[in-house]
């Protein structure tokens, strides 16, 4: 049985059309993050379909959808890895296509796939990372040690990137992701393959950054640590923006009277998956 | 021993999947087709030329000559499939019992059914023509054929089992990456070689000391007393009418089969029990990279600006010295440096070794070509340092989605990568010089040489800025086994290829004025003219590099999606 039935057929039918965002009423300079009318097509396939989206300087946007349906596709178009086939991105106020070099120093990315130096050390990647962002030599080093201790890579810190866990990948590619302390952080899957204690860590890193004005773009499967850290929340299902907005906002609007019910029920009543019966038959004989 | 058919049919079934999904499956599907297709011809054509050349021995020479050829080539055969695994040890799904270990199988069915999954080897068919040819080449009556049949199963089995068995035993080291990278570059370095390498070995099974050997039944009396020497002594002494003997021979074989393939199910056994055990082997790793830490951060503490730095901007001198890391660290691109200074020594030591076996003096050449391999050897090395630099952002293969994301001026990553390749060129450059001009006692050319050595150098790599913005490959990531590839070979696609070879001519052309400056006055007799000559070809060969990257750099920027897409895969 449905979990929202009288909103499910409302929510069916937003799929057809795209979802319609809240109208600019700032100038981009004034958001974070804007993507507008972003389309991506592989071939037949529409990855991405009119996405119009903005988040505000500060917060902490969680990026949701079942898989396949076009978040990492959308991550990799604002940040300049793969261009659409129509729309415009921008990040900090600055056009992601017209002036690249410019919004590569404003952000941070954790791309859902880390593409890391693998034949260097921890320690090496990440000095690298900041001297590439064209950080100081001194903080390079102070904050490099500092990231590693934090991380608790301290003791892996001189082993090549080859030899780590997928969990300790992604701690040093957040930390190169951070050190040069972006108006911007992107982050695609940052806690999949980390432990709880990392896990843990991370979190703190990430609502310290936020508090100190790091406005934080993260997609994620897992609903609880959305749930927990996230400002607002948008929910993307066939490349269509299907919603956006705070938890409470989203709640009213998909549940109407269960005030109480957790983002993963939103979320499963939003892309409209069905509670069909999923017994097994023969369990039974 | 419980052997539950049905099981045995369906891990058959698993593996003739196995085979038909590797043609038919997998990105790049054509091309993998193509490759396994390729595989199989090279497998056929290969088994297939040993087994008729050596049918023709067994049947034509006169004993014992035809029976030593018997020896040589099981026992070849033998050690090849024992080294094999070492080379190339991406285990046979069909004989990964990890994989199979969490079904309840008895041991029997596992063994039984690895040692079928054999057959659907393609390099095992190759095996199969060869032991084709030893039981068609002996068959000369009933009896003979049965010894003959059964001497080449026993040989087949003990041949699965110790490949295996070996494999089995030096699994944690095969998997070590240390093992791997040391592999990676050994084989690059062998099959580049492997042309000069098959005709020193052509040359010696075609000489006559070689023929007198056979003769002379030498070989046999040592191999005798390995594995498939037992299986041949069988073989042959069943031929002389010797059938105890026979038997014998062919009793020790089976026993030392079944030894084999005893101790390969322990092995196999043990190893997957063995897991557990790694707590020990981290502790000491982690005790290591504790003092690797401290090292680390004094290392760190103690840093300072030095030249680099200040000749360049920051973002240069990070690149570069990764790029100088990954040349030490990364097996492909060692190889890949290591192969084009092999190359080149092989080439004028195979020539030199040529012209002097032919009856001429060692002095004598190296005088005759003495200016020459000076003036030559850095244009060669450098056509071959092509490979470093006409895709220069594909070799960053993944890691190049990190790169893009850097807020980097394009031009200062080509520097970088230009850096890199020119001190890698430098170097190889001026030790091969060395060389030749010690052997050639031709000294009055190294300057020279080494001057228009460094613009050739400026020239490849401005047409290599240009290819790799404009054509850039996917470089293949660096597999183990006969699968090690240098940078040369890439996933570009056909017309990509293509591109590439057309910028390559054009390179060459390109090149031809800085040759020129050096070649001509040599032959024109006028070596004054280098003084005007080769300020030139400096001027011209900044002019080219700094043309052509100052148009590429900007394009990086606009074309980078494409390139990315070009390059990665995900």
């Amino acid at each position: 049985m449905a979990m929202f039935p009288e909103q499910n057929a409302a929510y069916q039918t937003d799929l057809a059309a795209p979802y319609a965002a809240q109208p600019l009423s700032e100038s981009n300079a004034s958001y974070a993050v804007v993507a507008q009318d972003l389309v991506r097509a592989f071939g037949q396939k529409v990855a991405v379909n009119h996405l119009n989206l903005s988040v505000r300087q500060g917060e902490f946007f969680g990026f949701l959808g079942p898989n396949g349906a076009g978040k990492s596709t959308t991550i990799k178009m604002l940040v300049g890895l793969l261009r659409p086939t129509a729309g415009s991105a921008w990040v900090g106020g600055v056009d992601v296509w017209k002036e690249p070099l410019r919004v590569r120093a404003l952000m941070g990315v954790l791309p859902e796939y880390l593409n890391l130096y693998e034949r260097l050390s921890g320690r090496e990647f990440i000095t690298f990372a900041g001297h590439m962002y064209g950080v100081a030599d001194v903080d390079v080093r102070q904050r490099t040690e500092e990231l590693l201790h934090v991380l608790d890579l301290s003791n892996d810190a001189d082993k090549l990137i080859v030899d780590y866990s997928v969990g300790m990948r992604k701690k040093v590619a957040l930390a190169a992701a951070i050190l040069h302390r972006p108006q911007v952080l992107f982050l695609d899957e940052p806690f999949e393959g980390i432990d709880p204690v990392s896990s843990r860590v991370v979190r703190d890193i990430l609502r310290e950054l936020t508090q100190r004005g790091t406005t934080i773009f993260f997609s994620s499967h897992i609903m609880e640590v959305v749930e927990r850290l996230c400002t607002r929340v948008g929910i993307i299902n066939q490349g269509v923006l299907v919603a956006e907005g705070t938890l409470q906002e989203l709640r009213e609007r998909a549940s109407g009277a269960d005030k109480d019910a957790s983002l993963e029920d939103i979320f499963l009543n939003v892309i409209g998956v069905q509670n069909d019966n999923h017994n097994l038959s023969w369990l039974d004989k | 021993m419980i052997i539950h058919g049905d099981k045995l049919r369906w891990l058959f079934w698993l593996r003739w999947k196995m085979f038909l999904r590797a043609f038919t499956r997998g990105s790049g599907r054509i091309a993998v087709i193509i490759g396994r297709f390729m595989l199989l011809l090279f497998g056929l054509g290969f088994g297939g030329t040993i087994a008729v050349v050596s049918y023709l021995a067994y049947r034509f020479l006169p004993p014992p000559a035809n029976s030593e050829v018997l020896f040589l080539v099981l026992t070849c055969v033998y050690v090849v499939w024992m080294v094999l695994p070492l080379l190339e040890f991406n285990i046979n799904e069909g004989l990964d019992p990890s994989k199979l270990s969490l079904f309840p199988l008895t041991r029997a069915e596992l063994m039984v059914s690895m040692l079928l999954s054999t057959v659907l080897d393609l390099p095992m068919l190759g095996v199969f023509l060869v032991l084709v040819a030893v039981v068609a080449g002996w068959a000369s009556s009933l009896p003979l054929a049965l010894i003959a049949f059964a001497g080449a199963l026993i040989f087949y089995i003990q041949l699965v089992g110790i490949s295996q068995l070996v494999l089995a035993l030096l699994m944690r080291v095969l998997q070590s990456r240390r093992f791997r990278d040391v592999m990676t570059v050994v084989l690059i370095i062998l099959l580049s070689s492997s042309g000069v390498l098959w005709q020193f070995l052509v040359r010696g099974l075609a000489s006559r000391s070689f023929f007198e050997g056979l003769q002379h039944a030498t070989v046999s009396s040592y191999l005798q007393w390995s594995p498939p020497g037992m299986v041949a002594r069988a073989i042959q002494q069943a031929t002389l009418g010797n059938w105890g003997m026979s038997l014998l021979w062919l009793g020790v074989s089976l026993l030392i089969a079944v030894l084999v393939l005893y101790l390969w199910q322990i092995v196999v056994e043990r190893a997957l029990s063995a897991v557990e055990s790694a707590a020990p082997v981290r502790n000491v790793k982690r005790a290591r990279s504790r003092v690797g830490v401290i090292a680390g951060v004094q290392r760190v503490q103690t840093a300072s600006p030095n030249v680099l730095e200040r000749v360049f901007p920051k973002p240069v001198v990070a690149m570069l010295i990764k790029d100088l890391k990954y040349f030490r660290r990364d097996p492909q691109l060692q190889g890949t440096l290591v192969q084009s200074v092999v190359t080149i020594v092989l080439t004028g030591g195979y020539i030199a070794f040529t012209s002097i076996q032919s009856g001429g003096d060692a002095r004598n050449f190296f005088h005759v070509i003495g200016p020459w391999a000076v003036m030559i050897t850095p244009l060669f090395m450098v056509i071959s340092l092509y490979s470093l630099a006409y895709n220069v952002l594909g070799l960053e293969r993944q890691s190049l989605t990190t790169l893009f994301l850097f807020p980097v001026d394009p031009k200062y990553i080509l520097w970088a990568k230009n850096l890199t390749v020119f001190v890698m060129g430098v170097v190889e450059m001026t030790l091969l010089v060395l060389i030749a001009a010690f052997l050639s006692q031709a000294w009055e050319f190294v300057l020279p040489a080494l001057v228009i050595g460094l613009c050739a150098i400026a020239v490849i790599l401005g047409c290599g800025n240009f290819t790799s913005v404009f054509f850039p490959q996917r470089m293949r990531a660096a597999f183990r086994g006969f699968q090690s590839s240098a940078n040369l070979s890439a996933e570009g696609g056909c017309l990509r290829a293509l591109m590439s070879m057309l910028a390559f001519y054009a390179m060459v052309v390109i090149l031809a004025p800085v040759e020129a400056a050096l070649i001509l006055p040599v032959i024109f007799q006028a070596q004054w003219w280098w003084i005007i000559s080769i300020p030139l070809s400096l001027v011209y060969a900044g002019a080219i590099y700094y043309g052509v990257t100052a148009l590429v750099a900007p394009r990086i920027l606009d074309k980078a999606p494409e390139i990315l897409a070009a390059t990665t895969r995900e």
